[in-house]
């Protein structure tokens, strides 16, 4: 079977795979060569995989009229294959087909947004927030107008039925980017939403419909660095109200959540975005957590998917850990820069991931795998005075200071 | 990394107005890779023993000044920085030539990773590389001067290397019962006085040295700020004008320094005459680019690679932290062509207001950004 790229699925995944497995500057080489393809195409299909990474990486990019437009809904977009029908979601598939809409929607006012855009890259966060705060509610209302392209089956490979739920939810979402952006920017920046503020944008939401509550207080969620603030105005909304509907509404927001989180850990491929993407999950379950305690069933869920997680994360490092760093510094002795330096990245990669995977348990599974990796990587005496600084440099990482110290004392 | 309740010992008080009178008060720039030692400097304290400065790593006002050999008292440093402190307190002088020096050694054994050894084994070739290369313009210079363009000659800098170096011997032959002194004497000065300029660069060279590339770097930063001084009055605008306000004082003097230097090697027979009467004065004066611009080699690595690993707006603040305090012995220096106690003021104003910062990063990482700044600033 092939791509659309012409090339076979198990070629792309292999080229995808070499990728995914580059240093920082050559990935940010090949992403530099990809914003400055005219016609971008399949090369987004090609570093799609590379998103986590590329968010901590943070690189100069360009900022095109279709990546500003559905940034509001970044956490819920989702690859084609994973889409559910009512499902809180929008598939990346359907975003060109939209994007499309709002650009004829918006006629040459468009063109006056791609100006706008083009000396911006993501990092102007400031100029490109506002060229969206300007976008953003126009484009709401073409959505919401707007009936299903032509095209829609053949380009989304998905029911002309879906298109207006999919539409729905983007013109909801970007109708209240707003007052999102505005607390999520604050929050970027040390300064917590105060609980009014999100019950105000609850509110607001629900006085459009129980479904606009539930997308807004689950991209709130999502979007805050503490999802717990949002879960507890919902919760109050709901109490007050007395509805089933809203209640309804706020289960969905909670499960869409759970689910979530299943589904970010799934995409997580690379250990260097593995501590990012486990971070986020971490901070998300301990909010549920505390969110659930008086539903058993969610909370027995929560619990589930913890020990889970817990041991999916000691697995996965301690395949990581021998695979990427202790098999590999086998070799020191005869390792290069780039081999020496990959290996550099794994140790602080282990470190990062481990950092947060403990805070789910299993402190000493990773202090005791981590004194075993650095007894194993201790200095031989045989070796050459650059491989045994190497691997004092690999014990620093792993274990710190004083233990590298030790090993160079001998 | 731990803080001084690991180690058992005390700290003493942060010194909390730190203001130099003297460069040599404000201590040399350290390029520690620990994050708690961030802006750390090392001066000459009593009794020749070293003395460390470090910004006081709460975030708040003041600076610890510590024994050089106290620094476990602050924080457990990296390897690469216990070796370093280690080469340090045996370097000889503490100038910003003698911890570069120093600097580079250590990172040329590879304890801040291979890539910063390369750094520093690249910057001590290219460092000699320089001094050759100024020597060289000196002799074309004394060339010049001294067969003042007799007919025939073919232009020294389009002369074949065998004979030009002929003709510099007999330049030489020719200057020095005039300068009192014997060939051998005059030859060793020209390559002392190279050594001296080889981080300026003279003649054809003079675009090329450490110091002129790292102003140039400092004012493409100053250009690139501007951008962000004009975003607004938010924290970023605030703290890239007070970044601003710093470069514009640095670069404005240096660029006075470098015209006094510059104008001192415009006749080499007068250079050569001031070096052999009385050399301490004019290492002096050659010496002053590298105190204005100390420290700001770390901040301008800082900023370059600030897309890498944390962005341009969220290092400003951290770069902030990090701008060296100016002394009044500037006002020696630059008085005759700059109004410094103005500068000063505006300047010492600013840093009140904006004061404190810290970062929240994992140690590891910010340990590793500062190791990836070892092979910008080597």
């Amino acid at each position: 079977m092939s791509t659309s790229t012409g090339i076979s699925r198990p070629q792309l995944r292999s080229l995808q795979s070499d990728l995914l497995g580059a240093h920082d500057r050559q990935i940010l080489k090949v992403v530099a060569m990809v914003d400055k393809l005219p016609v971008r195409g399949h090369a987004d299909q090609f570093i799609a995989p590379l998103r986590p990474r590329l968010a901590t990486l943070r690189p100069s990019r360009p900022v095109n009229f279709t990546r500003l437009l559905f940034s509001p809904l970044d956490p819920m977009i989702v690859v084609p294959t994973t889409w559910k029908r009512d499902a809180l979601a929008v598939p990346r598939s359907a975003l060109l087909p939209l994007s499309h809409q709002v650009r004829a929607g918006l006629g040459a006012e468009a063109d006056e947004f791609d100006r706008l855009l083009v000396p911006l890259t993501n990092l102007h966060t400031s100029e490109i927030r506002s060229v969206g705060l300007a976008l953003w509610p126009r484009a709401a209302t073409v959505l919401a107008a707007a009936q299903p392209p032509e095209e829609w089956a053949d380009v989304t490979g998905l029911q002309a039925a879906d298109y207006r739920a999919i539409a729905d939810l983007a013109a909801t979402v970007l109708g209240a980017s707003g007052g999102i952006e505005s607390l999520a920017w604050a929050a970027l920046h040390g300064k917590p939403p105060a609980n009014h503020e999100i019950e105000a944008l609850l509110n607001d939401a629900l006085a459009t419909g129980t479904g606009a509550f539930a997308i807004i207080a689950t991209l709130l969620a999502a979007r805050l660095p503490h999802a717990q603030p949002v879960f507890i105005a919902a919760d109050d909304i709901s109490s007050r109200r007395g509805e089933p509907a809203v209640r309804r509404a706020v289960d969905q927001m909670i499960d869409t959540t759970i689910d979530g989180i299943e589904a970010r850990l799934e995409d997580t491929v690379q250990l260097s975005q593995a501590a990012a993407s486990l971070r986020s999950v971490v901070g998300l379950l301990e909010d549920l957590e505390l969110q659930c305690s008086s539903r058993p069933s969610r909370k027995a869920r929560i619990v589930q998917l913890r020990r889970t997680i817990d041991t999916t994360s000691r697995e996965k490092f301690s395949e990581a850990l021998d695979g990427r760093l202790l098999r590999p510094a086998e070799a020191l002795a005869d390792a290069d820069d780039a081999q020496v330096c990959a290996l550099e990245a794994a140790a602080r990669d282990l470190r990062r991931f481990e950092g947060v995977a403990r805070r789910l348990g299993g402190a000493d599974h990773y202090d005791n795998s981590l004194r075993a990796a650095a007894g194993a990587l201790k200095p031989r005496g045989d070796e050459p005075p650059q491989t045994m600084v190497d691997r004092v440099r690999l014990i620093e990482i792993l274990q710190g200071a004083e233990a590298a110290a030790a090993a160079m004392a001998g | 990394m731990t803080s001084s309740d690991d180690t058992g010992k005390q700290l003493p008080a942060p010194l909390q107005d730190f203001l130099p009178t003297t460069f040599l008060e404000r201590g040399i720039a350290v390029p520690f890779t620990t994050p708690m030692l961030a802006g750390s400097r090392t001066r000459p304290g009593e009794r020749n023993a070293m003395e460390l400065i470090v910004p006081n790593p709460s975030g708040g006002r003041g600076v610890y000044i510590l024994p050089w050999d106290d620094l476990s008292a602050l924080c457990r440093p990296t390897v690469h920085d216990a070796r370093l402190t280690s080469v340090i307190a045996h370097a000889q002088g503490v100038t910003p030539t003698t911890i570069r020096k120093a600097a580079r050694e250590t990172a040329a054994i590879g304890l801040a990773g291979r890539a910063a050894a390369a750094a520093a084994r690249n910057a001590e070739k290219s460092e000699r590389q320089a001094s050759l290369t100024v020597n060289f313009e000196l002799l074309l210079a004394l060339v010049r001067r001294v067969e003042n363009g007799a007919s025939g000659a073919v232009n020294p800098e389009n002369e074949r290397p065998a004979e030009l170096e002929r003709r510099a011997r007999r330049a030489i032959a020719k200057i020095a019962p005039e300068l009192g002194r014997t060939h051998e004497s005059i030859a060793n000065a020209l390559e002392q006085i190279a050594a001296l300029y080889s981080s300026i660069g003279i003649g054809a060279s003079s675009s090329h040295g450490r110091v002129p590339s790292l102003l140039a770097r400092l004012l493409r930063m100053r250009s690139e700020l501007q951008s962000f001084m004009e975003a607004g009055s938010g924290d970023v605008a605030q703290e890239a004008d007070l970044v601003a306000g710093a470069l514009d004082l640095t670069t404005n003097c240096t660029k006075l320094v470098l015209a006094d230097i510059r104008a001192s090697a415009a006749d080499i027979l007068a250079l050569l005459r001031r070096w052999l009467a009385e050399p301490d004065p004019l290492s002096q004066l050659l010496a002053r680019p590298e105190w204005l611009l100390d420290g700001w080699d770390r901040i301008v690595a800082l900023w370059e690679t600030a897309e890498l690993h944390r962005g341009q707006e969220e290092t400003l603040g951290e770069i902030c932290n990090l701008i060296p305090s100016v002394p009044r012995e500037i006002g020696h220096w630059v008085n005759h062509q700059l109004n410094i106690d103005a500068e000063l003021h505006r300047h010492h104003r600013k840093v009140v207001l904006l004061e404190d910062w810290r970062t929240g990063r994992s140690v590891m990482d910010i340990v590793f950004r500062n190791e990836t700044l070892l092979e910008h600033a080597a």
